[in-house]
């Protein structure tokens, strides 16, 4: 690039004040953030509920290469118990064609369809433990679950599903778990043959948070007033 | 190289951010009615920041700072390689106020993914995202394709090959593109059209698929924004399984193929010149490395046991291979049954495809079809030369603009230094991705490097919201270099450096 005129002291300054401007902004954002007001509700599921226990954990099953099946010992239909999604995403060759219960949220959309109905099933800290991420201050990682298909008219015992504002109806199912649906053109799933809603869908209340509210406003009066100076300054030319 | 940096320059760069920042605030704007339909007044407040800040700066950089001057090439990369972090901090403010950020970095990383159409992510709890917070989070992916379209056919021309001249070059932007304007009206109605084909294809197999009425709206949204900017993002945590449908995997493997092909491709299909279209070098070195990547996936899903028969093996490598190519990141498969159940051939395949990506001049990323296609083309070259008398005059041509052209040194040294780029960057980032990262493989790791440096975002499941800052740090960096193939951020770089250097003296 050639040089027409070179910089001055005042406009490093201009733009060392600008970044500090933003640098100031982006604090106050992340402060009103940290300080937004939460719900305080108890999401954690009713002993009363009579969920059953975890009872198979695999952290790894390292992968699954051809001759080295994980688990040498797969004939015939094994009671796993209840297990947790991860375990059987680890371990899909582990838990193929196998007998389990498991427990948590319907998220997202009930796809009713086929004489039955297609659910994702949730059983992260957020479907069991603290409820939405946006209602509580405690945030768990990323979501992990199982694609459900619930036959018949089960799903019709469903209530809300979980969502923006909500935790859907937490569920307990027992069924046969596909490493390789047909029905679901190659997925990995559960297909439920019992379910019972151990929790209702809940609201889950998230306050408004009035500092952000004011920032917002604050910001936007100023800028309008901006723009009404602008128009009235080009009105004038 | 001797570089000099003025005040004008200072200005025009800062008005453009400004600019950009300004298109980022009426976003913002347009986004913030779902709020209010959807009732999340939180929401409303943090895109209402955004946007307040974001015309703001807007209207200060026409106001203040408009450069009455064309832009230089050379300024036009140093744009570009501010522009991403630049927005990027805006765009991070409704996923910092929505909760699911655990920290400004987090949103901050969210929304380079999203600008720069990745599609990796670390939000928390992705399944209860407020609506529009999800809207804001698929939005900005067609602002980052617009802006690397735009790039694709201003600073992304053949001339900035020229690295060397990236500060001495002075080339008027529209002179460099004499056709800019027509060609943006073509890609104009060309995404018009796609919107319309794409969004009532995916609206009937929405509601073939079983979703309710009133959610196939935003559903078919957040599906064609993501998969036509080659973006990825999904408004479930379960990506496109969530839907059990192959007609909705059909029409975006569609979608997704036509945004990973070059828009002047693109121009030449809707005039009819499909044989021009095919014999381009672009297309033919798209079509060997998917059918290559395709072979190699389904073969290695053979061999893992997993799949028994022919269709499901079939449906689900060609949508992970498709998305791959096109470096969408769009997933039928659960992250970590890629590990865990697909053996190691079939995600190497996938490997494969995201490194080597879409077409140039299209929203996908990655080396690029038509480099890896020069490459291979060097190498018979070489091949004759050394089979051929040596008085023999070798001459390796291809086709360019439906026109045949004569490979040169210049051309195989620019792909090369490229691809020595991108390789150095998968290889180094899988080095720190194991580091801040010690429970997975070297596999794993070149997977998730891969992915983020060819702005894919299928992710093997090694990036989340719970990973190392390092791990985080490097994903950003991988995704912004990727994006911007190197030069701009090499451009920006020459330019602080030039700052730098200069006298602090007032001659004004």
């Amino acid at each position: 690039m050639s040089a027409s005129t070179p910089i001055r002291p005042a406009t490093i300054a201009r733009v060392i004040v600008s970044f500090l401007l933003a640098a100031g902004l982006v604090f106050a954002i992340w402060g009103v953030r940290q300080n937004a007001p939460t719900s305080g509700q108890d999401f954690t599921i009713p002993e009363a509920a009579d969920v059953a226990e975890l009872e198979t954990t695999v952290e790894r099953c390292g992968r699954t290469l051809p001759d080295q099946p994980a688990l040498p010992d797969t004939d015939g239909v094994r009671d796993f118990g209840r297990v947790s999604s991860t375990a059987v995403v680890e371990c899909p060759d582990l838990f193929d064609q196998q007998s389990v219960v498991y427990v948590g949220e319907v998220v997202g959309d009930i796809l009713r369809r086929d004489g039955g109905a297609w659910v994702l099933v949730n059983d992260d800290d957020y479907a069991l433990e603290v409820g939405p991420a946006g209602s509580s201050a405690e945030l768990r990682g990323a979501n992990s679950g199982l694609s459900v298909w619930l036959p018949g008219d089960m799903a019709d015992e469903l209530g809300r599903p979980g969502g923006p504002g909500w935790r859907g109806d937490v569920i307990q199912l027992s069924g046969i778990i596909h490493r390789v649906d047909e029905l679901d053109g190659g997925g990995l799933t559960l297909r439920a043959s019992t379910m019972h809603v151990v929790a209702p869908a809940a609201a889950a209340d998230t306050p408004v948070n009035r500092a952000q509210l004011a920032l917002a406003l604050g910001l936007v009066a100023i800028v309008a007033t901006m723009f009404s100076v602008e128009r009235r300054v080009a009105a004038r030319r | 190289m001797r570089t000099e940096t003025s005040r004008e320059q200072i200005r025009t760069v800062v008005s453009i951010q400004g600019q950009l920042l300004g298109i980022l605030g009426a976003l913002a704007m347009a986004v913030a009615p779902v709020a209010v339909v959807a009732g999340e007044w939180n929401a409303l407040s943090a895109l209402l920041i955004t946007a307040a800040i974001g015309l703001g700066a807007g209207l200060t950089a026409r106001r203040r700072l408009l450069a009455r001057r064309d832009l230089t090439w050379s300024e036009g990369m140093v744009v570009l390689g501010l522009a991403y972090p630049v927005m990027s901090v805006l765009a991070a403010v409704p996923f910092a106020m929505s909760g699911h950020a655990g920290s400004w970095g987090d949103a901050f990383l969210e929304a380079m993914s999203g600008l720069t159409t990745t599609g990796l992510s670390v939000l928390h709890d992705i399944d209860h995202l407020p609506h529009a917070v999800a809207a804001w989070r698929q939005s900005i992916q067609i602002i980052g394709a617009i802006t690397i379209l735009i790039a694709g056919l201003t600073v992304f021309t053949p001339r900035s090959q020229k690295a060397s001249n990236l500060y001495g070059a002075g080339v008027r932007l529209e002179r460099s593109v004499p056709g800019f304007v027509t060609t943006f009206r073509h890609m104009v109605k060309v995404g018009v059209a796609w919107t319309i084909a794409g969004g009532v294809a995916l609206s009937l197999a929405l509601a073939v698929a079983g979703v309710p009425l009133l959610r196939i709206p935003f559903h078919a949204m957040a599906l064609f924004t993501s998969a036509f900017s080659t973006g990825g993002f999904s408004v479930s945590s379960a990506s496109v399984a969530s839907y059990h449908s192959w007609s909705i995997e059909l029409v975006l493997i569609v979608l997704m193929l036509a945004g990973a092909i070059a828009f002047p491709l693109h121009i030449l299909l809707w005039r009819g010149e499909v044989r021009r279209a095919v014999r381009h070098v672009d297309t033919r070195s798209l079509a060997v490395v998917f059918s290559t990547a395709l072979v190699v996936v389904l073969v290695g899903l053979g061999r893992s046991g997993a799949f028994t028969d022919a269709l499901p093996l079939l449906r689900r490598g060609l949508f992970q291979v498709v998305s791959a190519q096109t470096t969408t990141g769009l997933t039928v498969v659960e992250p970590r049954v890629l590990a865990s159940d697909w053996g190691l051939i079939a995600p190497a395949g996938l490997v494969l495809a995201m490194a080597i990506g879409g077409m140039r001049r299209s929203t996908a990323g990655g080396v690029k079809a038509e480099r890896f296609g020069l490459i291979f083309r060097g190498i018979f070259r070489e091949m004759r030369r050394v089979l051929l008398p040596d008085h023999a005059l070798v001459v390796e041509t291809y086709q360019h603009k439906g026109r045949p052209r004569i490979l040169t040194d210049a051309h195989i040294r620019a792909v090369g230094t490229m691809l020595l780029l991108f390789m150095t960057t998968h290889l180094v980032g899988a080095l720190v991705i194991l580091y801040g990262a010690d429970s997975f493989d070297l596999t794993e790791a070149m997977f998730e490097s891969v992915s983020a440096t060819s702005n894919v975002g299928m992710s093997i499941g090694i990036l989340g919201p719970m990973s190392s800052g390092i791990l985080k740090t490097v994903v950003v960096l991988q995704m912004w270099l990727g994006r911007l193939e190197f030069m701009a951020v090499f451009a920006l770089a020459g330019f602080l450096w030039s700052i730098r250097r200069l006298p602090a003296r007032s001659t004004a």
